[in-house]
């Protein structure tokens, strides 16, 4: 297994978790008295970008040309900073501290997104290693 | 010198050849090191909760309305939004008896959650002239008097981007906060009778009445009573009973105690689960680290044969056991840290006990305890699965190794 | 006085309750520049003799010295520095640290022992003779047989032992190679190192300048 495939396939994997994460992980409220909340749409938001970092992964682990693996790796990466920004910054989370998207969802997506733009840097950086020792 | 750094560079070497073997023993030691990271912060957290309650528990005696028991203990315990009144004759009755140092009386009612992305919070009105339960945790932050229009909320309530809380369609500027609590106060709001008048007035506006705001004077929720030193909680709870009817008194010292019972319970189902990780971590290297040696017998044969003494070989294979231990256990200490801080609300939400995390520090300490916990599993296992090997007369087997 | 000694050497194991001896009583000794070729059956009990030469086994009677000196007197430390400096040992089979290259593994007892690392010459010199200098960087899982037994005797012989025991050296070369390492083991011996060597094959024997037969654990001088 070398290192390229390894990961597309931990971005793969996360990209299915960023989307798990706020439908079934930290679930996020349901409407309330009929309005949707902030949580909601973020969710929405987050099933939308993990699906699509899913799908970069399998782009990285499908590609033959290194480069083209480099270059999703970089997309995911972008990815993954919205993964971070949509609880945090764009979309946001319902106010208060207790409630579960604050404390369970939103710190979750972070870390979550913050390990698929590690990921598709490690991926990225190795591949320029690799190019400028050829 | 030279030979210790010789032995980690062969250690690191022969992790790095069996990337798959090393990564199962590093597993093992993440989850030793992460059980006992969390398990620790989980107790510590525990323990700081329910001492931080104690000693922020002002009153020694709660008087609510007979039928409100179980709302009263979900105010205090949880912070879950109730209300219940009673007549405020009860306060007065309370004054002259003998053995009461001190009482006061609150009132309590509750916010909308209709207002886009906040809980329903507990308001709770109480008496700054004679209050001694919530003056005393103000936190210093207090930036006006609470008197006219501005409040006080628990640590846990979030007020608006501009500073200001918004109960009913109207903003009040936040006078100061409480330090941490760990007790259904850090979920609340306090304000003054005046300002309470106001909000219920609103509140009636829009359509939700808790009592009739004209005569909202007349009634109370709680009045909390501290004794005198030398005084019988039970005598002072007759004395009362002849004054007042329909009540309920709820002592402090029995909710606590009620409190840590639940809480062993939970500390029970912690230690059993660090104890059984632990173990599980420990006998996984031990086994692991036997296997591994074993199916390398030739290789420390081949070592003796190039003249590596017993002692260096043990060094060759502690190296090993060190780093290994080492390794998995501080990334089992990052993940500790990414669980216990970035989860710590939802982890006080799901426990329902007091819960409050120790300074960081100090919590970081533990995850050290437990890097420290897995490099001795990991020295000790290679250690023991080499001594068994390091006997010369072992090497015989070389050629049945074959 | 000889550079190695076995004097009544015994060893004696137990095979499902039964003890027997794999070495039975075998007097021997070997000098400098002296090339010594034992041949025997396998389960003759040579591997159990060469064991008990070099200190990796304790005999059950008897003695083994060395420059006059019984074994057993010589304490872990100073008998691993011996293997490590004066005896080098070729067991049989494989044994090539697998974490480690063909050249790390080729100066690997210089790593743990306290000798001078042989000069890059030197190394280039014996890797040349034994056909194996493209194979310095490999990993030994990327040899195959026979490269790695030239490896494992390129260790043997690079630092120029007073003794090298070599077990069944030469069983998975070919007929080339074989005669590659008999001459480096013979000329090596023309210097001043003493050599054993084990075999089964016996059209190597004419190397040799003394030559035993190994029969039930006894040690016999062939003529």
């Amino acid at each position: 297994m070398n290192k390229t495939r390894l990961t597309g396939i931990v971005i793969v994997v996360l990209g299915l978790l960023t989307a798990l994460i706020p439908t079934v992980i930290f679930k996020v409220c349901a409407a309330m008295d009929g309005k949707f909340m902030k949580c909601h749409w973020t969710s929405q938001t987050e099933v939308a970008v993990g699906i699509a970092t899913l799908v970069l992964g399998v782009l990285i682990v499908l590609s033959k040309e290194k480069a083209a693996g480099a270059a999703y790796a970089v997309a995911s990466a972008i990815n993954g900073v919205l993964v971070i920004l949509i609880p945090t910054v764009v979309i946001g989370v319902c106010g208060s501290a207790d409630m579960p998207c604050h404390s369970g969802t939103k710190p979750a997506l972070i870390i979550a997104g913050a390990l698929i733009i590690v990921t598709a840097l490690i991926n990225a950086v190795s591949y320029i290693v690799s190019k400028k020792k050829a | 010198m030279s030979a210790i750094k010789e032995s980690f560079g062969f250690g690191i070497r022969n992790i790095r050849k069996r990337p798959y073997r090393s990564f199962c023993l590093m597993l093992a030691a993440v989850i030793g090191s992460y059980a006992l990271f969390v398990g620790l912060a989980l107790k510590a957290s525990l323990n700081n909760g329910i001492g931080r309650m104690q000693e922020r528990m002002g009153a020694d005696l709660m008087i609510v309305p007979e039928s409100s028991e179980i709302e009263a203990r979900n105010i205090l315990l949880t912070g879950e939004p109730e209300f219940f009144y009673m007549d405020v004759s009860v306060a007065k009755a309370v004054a002259d008896i003998e053995g009461v140092e001190c009482a006061t009386s609150q009132f309590y009612f509750t916010s909308l959650s209709s207002d886009c992305c906040s809980t329903r919070v507990q308001l709770i009105a109480f008496d700054p002239d004679t209050d001694f339960v919530i003056n005393p945790w103000i936190d210093e932050r207090v930036t006006s008097d609470v008197a006219g229009g501005s409040v006080i909320i628990g640590s846990e309530v979030t007020s608006l981007s501009n500073g200001k809380v918004k109960f009913y369609g109207s903003e009040y500027t936040v006078a100061g906060k409480l330090g941490e609590t760990a007790t259904g106060l850090d979920h609340s709001v306090f304000m003054t009778r005046d300002t309470m008048h106001e909000i219920l007035n609103d509140a009636k506006d829009k359509g939700y009445q808790f009592l009739n705001p004209e005569d909202d004077s007349s009634w109370v929720s709680t009045v909390l009573i501290r004794v005198t030193g030398d005084a019988d909680i039970t005598e002072v709870e007759k004395e009362i009973y002849k004054n007042a009817e329909g009540i309920k008194f709820i002592e402090t010292d029995k909710l606590i105690s009620d409190v840590t019972v639940k809480l062993g319970s939970v500390e029970n189902i912690i230690n059993v689960t660090l104890t059984v990780l632990l173990v599980f971590s420990f006998l996984t290297m031990i086994l692991f680290f036997s296997v591994i040696f074993h199916e390398r017998k030739k290789e420390f044969a081949v070592l003796r044969i190039l003249g590596t003494s017993s002692r260096r070989i043990c060094l060759f294979s502690l190296t090993e056991g060190i780093t290994i231990g080492a390794a998995g256990g501080i990334a089992g200490l990052i993940l500790g840290i990414l669980t216990v801080f970035p989860f710590n609300h939802y982890i006080e939400n799901s426990l329902d006990v007091p819960y409050l995390m120790p300074s960081a520090l100090a919590v970081i300490l533990y995850g050290l305890a437990g890097v420290l916990v897995t490099t001795i599993f990991g020295s000790v296992s290679s250690f023991l699965s080499t001594l068994s090997l390091t006997h010369a007369e072992t090497y015989y087997t070389m050629r049945a190794g074959e | 006085m000889a550079f190695l000694e076995a004097r009544k050497l015994v060893k004696e194991y137990k095979r499902r309750g039964v003890s027997f001896r794999a070495v039975d009583d075998i007097d021997f000794s070997i000098d400098t520049g002296d090339f010594v070729m034992i041949e025997g059956e396998s389960g003759s009990g040579k591997t159990t003799f060469l064991n008990l030469l070099t200190g990796l086994t304790e005999p059950t009677s008897g003695d083994v010295l060395i420059s006059g000196k019984p074994l057993k007197d010589i304490g872990d430390e100073e008998l691993s520095k011996i293997r490590n400096q004066k005896i080098k040992y070729i067991p049989q089979g494989e044994s090539l640290l697998s974490a480690l290259t063909v050249r790390e593994n080729i100066l690997f007892p210089y790593t743990v022992g306290g000798l001078e690392k042989p000069s890059p010459e030197r190394l280039l010199e014996v890797s040349d003779k034994l056909g194996i200098t493209d194979l310095l960087d490999e990993y030994p899982s990327e040899l195959s047989g026979g490269e790695m037994r030239r490896a494992t005797i390129a260790r043997a012989v690079i630092n120029k032992p007073s003794l090298i025991i070599a077990d069944e050296p030469t069983g998975s070369l070919d007929s080339a190679n074989t005669s590659r390492v008999m001459e480096i083991f013979k000329n090596i011996a023309s210097e001043g190192t003493a050599v054993i060597v084990v075999t089964h094959q016996k059209e190597t024997l004419g190397y040799a300048s003394k030559v035993y037969g190994m029969e039930q654990g006894s040690l016999k001088e062939a003529v």
